[in-house]
């Protein structure tokens, strides 16, 4: 299950990987969501801020990759993820970073983190006017690890991507090694 | 008002935020159908067994 799965070529992707034997999507765009079924993944189009249209523990493994940011009610979601993966089963969760050293340094300056949202286009910061993703709520690592566990998972690994404002093989290092401050983090666990 | 996309992984103009490993990143860690995956606990840093998809 790829929760959120836009287009369905990364949960294509996923499925390959897994080699699953079914693969589903949720997706809340109509249009994306037939993109979704042009890859073989069977899709229903939900609101991820309301229930789940699932059974209980249904799924073996479940993804969300850079979704959780762009949701307002998290108690929802972690808790319907809970409810339809099956005990033992695998999840995984990507998402922007709240602690990356480039919303620091904007809080710092007194500016809007550009990560966090307010309307179509960013306000509070001299990136003012270009066009944003809605992202609504951006999570500390800490924090990201808290509510998954707060909803029964148990956490393994968490991993950080990206270091602003270095590049190439240095953002690669210090990312691994600081991911508390990365651009990107991502926690996988089990139920 | 400007009409361009800010982008996170394009930040000052940096192409290299951690996006596309991120999606790497993301794809390398699944876990496998049939085999048995192993996680390791931030807190205790020791391999654990995950068994999954039997």
């Amino acid at each position: 299950m790829d929760i959120g799965c836009n287009d369905g070529s990364f949960t294509a992707k996923i499925a390959e990987i897994t080699k699953a034997k079914k693969t589903y999507g949720i997706e809340v765009d109509i249009n994306q969501a037939n993109a979704t079924i042009q890859q073989g993944v069977r899709v229903k189009i939900c609101d991820l801020n309301k229930p789940f249209p699932f059974e209980n523990n249904f799924f073996d493994i479940i993804t969300a990759n850079q979704v959780v940011e762009h949701l307002y009610d998290h108690d929802n979601f972690f808790g319907e993820m809970r409810r339809i993966l099956k005990k033992g089963g695998f999840f995984k969760i990507s998402t922007l970073n709240l602690c990356a050293w480039h919303n620091i340094a904007f809080t710092i300056l007194g500016m809007q983190p550009p990560g966090m949202h307010l309307c179509k286009v960013q306000m509070g910061n001299f990136l003012y006017g270009t066009e944003t993703h809605g992202h609504i709520k951006l999570f500390s690592p800490k924090a990201l690890r808290d509510i998954a566990k707060y909803y029964g998972f148990t956490i393994g690994r968490m991993r950080g991507s990206g270091y602003y404002p270095l590049i190439g093989p240095l953002a690669f290092f210090f990312s691994k090694l600081d991911k508390t401050h990365s651009v990107y983090i991502m926690i996988s666990g089990y139920k | 008002m400007k009409s361009k996309t800010w982008n996170e992984s394009k930040f000052f103009g940096i192409s290299n935020s951690g996006y596309m490993e991120n999606q790497k990143d993301f794809l390398a860690m699944l876990p496998r159908v049939g085999g048995e995956s192993y996680w390791i606990s931030d807190a205790t840093m020791v391999h654990l067994p995950l068994k999954l998809l039997k």
